[in-house]
């Protein structure tokens, strides 16, 4: 019995410490005090001093979505930020974080984690604006201007396009961009040529290469030829002839029975990574736009979209095989099953050295998705490309209460932008003018290996000031993923109606909140 | 003066040998529950009431600022509110997940249930097959998953392969896709049935059988007439432990489908609401964790009213003679009323 009200009273304890802290969630309704606290000291020539009087300096936490493999080209121009602040007593530690667990950790982190709290965060920037509207960030404008007469940032040095989408909705500034990619086609240009044909440039072209390719097949005249067959003789040979030679050996011509599994394009309704971009791109290039004024999603009157998708919906078991999947794209270009492939930019210099290794130079060739989906490739908006980019943000933490800290948070994303040639390596097409412009940029292997292969800089179309990221681009990306799908139903513009008419839903129900 | 003083110390002692007696009779009890009962407290009860409080709020855990009271409100538009997106995917999911469990358990009932026979019956290495039967239930979750995953993988599955054909059992048909999420469910899931059906089936009366090998009753009419009705208790402990188990269903989505294969615009097929659930929290929206609280305790209530409802099954059966001895009484009293 004693036991029993004993454990009574604890179970009431604790109910009743639970209410007390449930309204730590009433009163925490209040706004957060993070006030900024202007503590920066100038030393004699205008620069922030970062040492405190026991002469610790300032250690900042980043928080990467950067993964592998160019994570590691951004950690080299950390290095380089380290060794530059050294003597000031400033260093940065980057953390990469899975792209899944980013996002949904960010805010919890922020909030109530203030120990792990990250200083500055890497992130996608179409995702600034909702980022912004929650508070999680700090306005950068105001930050550079705490350097007062020694503040170098200027906006005008980053690529209009791109930093446009560092904004929130009132166009204060709340982050600096990095980067600037799109996912690119891998094409075994040396198939394309052995077979007398050309890199395509425009939709029409696109589609009669993949035609002519098809035909030789039918005919028993397609030349293929599998990389995987040679890798081993190609590592034992020992002169630059025998290489030669084990390469023209390895050409096969083929037809419909021997190369059953040939089809020329690689896409899957897997959730690749080409359903973020090849039907962002597509409403793009024939004039539409992907958001409303009102963040609203405004691709569902795209007419290129409609007729990009029905054209993909074409070409299944005529250029694209049945049994594609993310997994047989770089196994199908290796084995010459496919000519096309479309992935993500930062694989470009792995899949370059291994096909120039074991085929030869020139073997595997990078195509921008320039023009490529556009009905009319005259018109000004045809080389369009949805480009995604990463952003460096200050997150509004109790520690970034500090004026001091938060200049540091400021002078690391310009340094990192201002000094990413190295990152560029890594397929990333810099936002910063100044890298643009730089010999250092256009001497380098990256980019005239691959880099001045994707489309122009300019060219790209972000996805806008839009707060309803996921609605407006995760459910374009349904609707390609659809359009591939085995299991559908109804046509691809019934099948777009209701991709928009579920963005709206999630719209409502999130405005409903 | 005295007197005063050996009352004080009087009563002093008394107290303190009730506090030395109390310890003495509970204090090795109360070290013994104090790990699971702070863990219980902290992990259980703390979340629970926090839970309860927001989902009386909209709250965002990034902008604390935009919390707001809104009563029942999440609740109403989760129960009411037709028009709203997420009325209709929490009952799609509730819908899944309750057709997926009438399918699911009298399949898990009936293969352990037919094991636990087979194992009872001590044929040639027996023991070596009870090990064997409950080695899946060992693998969590995630390993089961790469293991079904190998064995129904669409280019390199060894399904595929073995008889040779081409089929997507993943990413294409939703029942081809629900029913490798029930193969995994039920591999995975029939040693604990199982082990619950056997111990039940040891503790059959013997003299039940012989009672029914003398009048004749043999084979599958003794396992129908002696032997089910023998091991009800244990059975409907399954299958109310089942069910409620498989409303949960989330580890197995996960690793096989991640609620794929879309169907259309708006539904992936293989999605449960334990899977829907987790897939609001990580959707990116941070405030949507009032509603998320509200659709946990939702399902947490309907939970508790299946278990309700096995309660109330099983109370009758708990009772024993009870009910008959009163209506004997009632007769007994009955009859000398009479006379």
């Amino acid at each position: 019995m004693k036991i029993k009200k004993l454990l009574t009273s604890a179970v009431c304890i604790a109910a009743c410490l639970a209410v007390t802290a449930s309204a730590g969630v009433l009163s925490a309704c209040k706004k957060p005090s993070r006030e900024l606290v202007n503590d920066i000291v100038f030393d004699e020539f205008g620069d922030p001093i970062f040492t405190d009087e026991s002469g610790k300096g300032i250690r900042l936490k980043i928080q990467s979505v950067i993964g592998s493999p160019d994570n590691a080209y951004l950690d080299m121009v950390n290095t380089a930020f380290n060794d530059y602040y050294r003597s000031s007593g400033l260093q940065a530690d980057i953390t990469s974080v899975e792209n899944g667990i980013f996002y949904q950790q960010l805010a919890n982190t922020i909030n109530t984690d203030p120990k792990n709290a990250p200083d500055v965060i890497i992130f996608h920037s179409e995702r600034l604006t909702y980022f912004a509207s929650q508070k999680i960030l700090v306005p950068m404008d105001e930050t550079f201007e705490l350097l007062g007469e020694n503040n170098t940032f200027d906006k005008s040095n980053y690529l209009e396009n791109v930093i446009a989408e560092c904004h929130d909705k009132d166009g204060t500034l709340y982050g600096v961009p990095l980067d600037v990619h799109s996912g690119v086609w891998y094409v075994r240009k040396d198939i394309l040529e052995k077979n007398g044909l050309t890199m395509p440039s425009t939709k029409a072209e696109f589609e009669a290469v993949c035609k002519a390719l098809m035909e030789r097949k039918a005919a028993g005249t397609l030349w293929t030829r599998d990389m995987t067959s040679v890798k081993t003789q190609i590592e034992n040979a020992t002169s630059e002839q025998e290489k030669h030679n084990i390469r023209e050996r390895a050409w096969k011509q083929v037809g419909a029975e021997t190369a059953a599994s040939f089809f020329p394009v690689e896409m899957s309704a897997a959730d690749n990574i080409e359903s973020g971009w090849l039907p962002q791109t597509a409403v793009l290039q024939n004039g539409g736009k992907l958001a409303n004024a009102d963040g609203t999603p405004a691709w569902n009157t795209s007419s290129g979209l409609k007729n990009t998708l029905e054209m993909f919906e074409g070409w299944q078991d005529k250029y694209i095989g049945a049994n594609r999947d993310n997994q047989t794209l770089f196994a199908n270009l290796g084995n010459g099953n496919a000519v096309f492939g479309c992935e993500g930019p930062w694989w470009m210099e792995q899949r370059l050295n291994e096909y120039d290794n074991y085929l030869g130079e020139g073997a595997l060739a990078i195509l921008s998705l320039s023009g490529l989906y556009a009905d009319d490739p005259q018109s000004p908006a045809a080389n369009a490309v949805y480009g995604v980019g990463h952003v460096f943000s200050i997150a509004n933490t109790a520690a970034n209460s500090s004026a001091t800290r938060r200049v540091a948070a400021a002078l690391y994303a310009k340094f990192m932008t201002e000094n990413a040639v190295k990152y560029t390596a890594g397929g990333h097409l810099p936002a910063c003018k100044t890298v643009l412009e730089s010999e250092e940029y256009k001497t380098s292997v990256a980019y005239n290996r691959y880099l001045k292969y994707m489309a122009d800089p300019a060219d790209y179309v972000m996805l806008g000031n839009t707060q309803y990221f996921s609605p407006v681009y995760e459910q374009l990306k349904t609707a390609y993923i659809w359009t591939l799908s085995k299991n559908k139903s109804g046509t691809v513009e019934e099948h777009i109606r209701g991709c928009f008419e579920e963005a709206m839903a999630q719209i409502r129900g999130s405005d409903d909140l | 003066m005295n007197e005063q003083k050996l009352t004080t110390v009087g009563e002093y002692a008394y107290k303190q040998s009730r506090t030395r007696d109390f310890l003495k009779r509970y204090g090795m009890a109360l070290v013994f529950i104090a790990p699971h009962l702070i863990f219980f407290l902290a992990f259980c009860i703390y979340p629970l009431i926090y839970g309860i409080i927001m989902s009386l709020f909209k709250y965002n855990i990034a902008d604390p600022s935009q919390n707001e009271w809104r009563g029942f409100g999440n609740f109403i538009t989760i129960l009411f509110r037709a028009d709203n997106i997420y009325h209709k995917e929490f009952w799609y999911a509730m819908g899944n997940t309750a057709l997926f469990a009438v399918v699911v358990v009298p399949l898990s009932i009936i293969i352990p249930l037919f094991m636990a026979i087979c194992i009872n019956a001590k044929p040639k290495g027996y023991k070596l097959f009870r090990s064997l039967i409950y080695l899946p239930s060992v693998l969590p979750v995630s390993a089961s998953g790469v293991i079904f995953t190998a064995l129904f993988g669409f280019l390199f599955g060894y399904i595929n392969q073995w008889f040779g054909v081409s089929i997507d059992w993943l990413n294409s048909n939703p029942m081809l896709a629900w029913l490798v999420i029930l193969l995994l469910c039920l591999w995975g899931g029939w040693g604990g049935n199982f082990i619950i059906l056997n111990a039940g089936l040891k503790n059959v009366d013997k003299s039940l059988y012989e009672a029914a090998a003398v009048d004749g009753c043999t084979g599958m009419r003794r396992a129908l007439a002696v032997t089910l009705p023998a091991i009800k208790q244990q059975m409907v402990l399954c299958i109310f432990n089942t069910i409620i188990g498989y409303f949960g269903l989330y580890g197995q989505i996960y690793v096989l489908t991640n609620a794929g294969p879309i169907t259309d615009s708006t539904n992936h097929a293989t999605m449960s609401i334990m899977w829907y659930i987790q897939n609001l929290i990580n959707s990116g929206n941070y405030s949507v964790y009032g509603m998320v609280s509200a659709m946990g305790l939702i399902l947490g209530i309907i939970i508790g009213i299946i278990t309700a409802i096995q309660l109330i099954i099983t109370r009758e059966r708990k009772s024993g003679t009870k009910r008959s001895n009163e209506f004997a009484e009632y007769l007994k009293a009955r009859g000398s009323a009479n006379e």
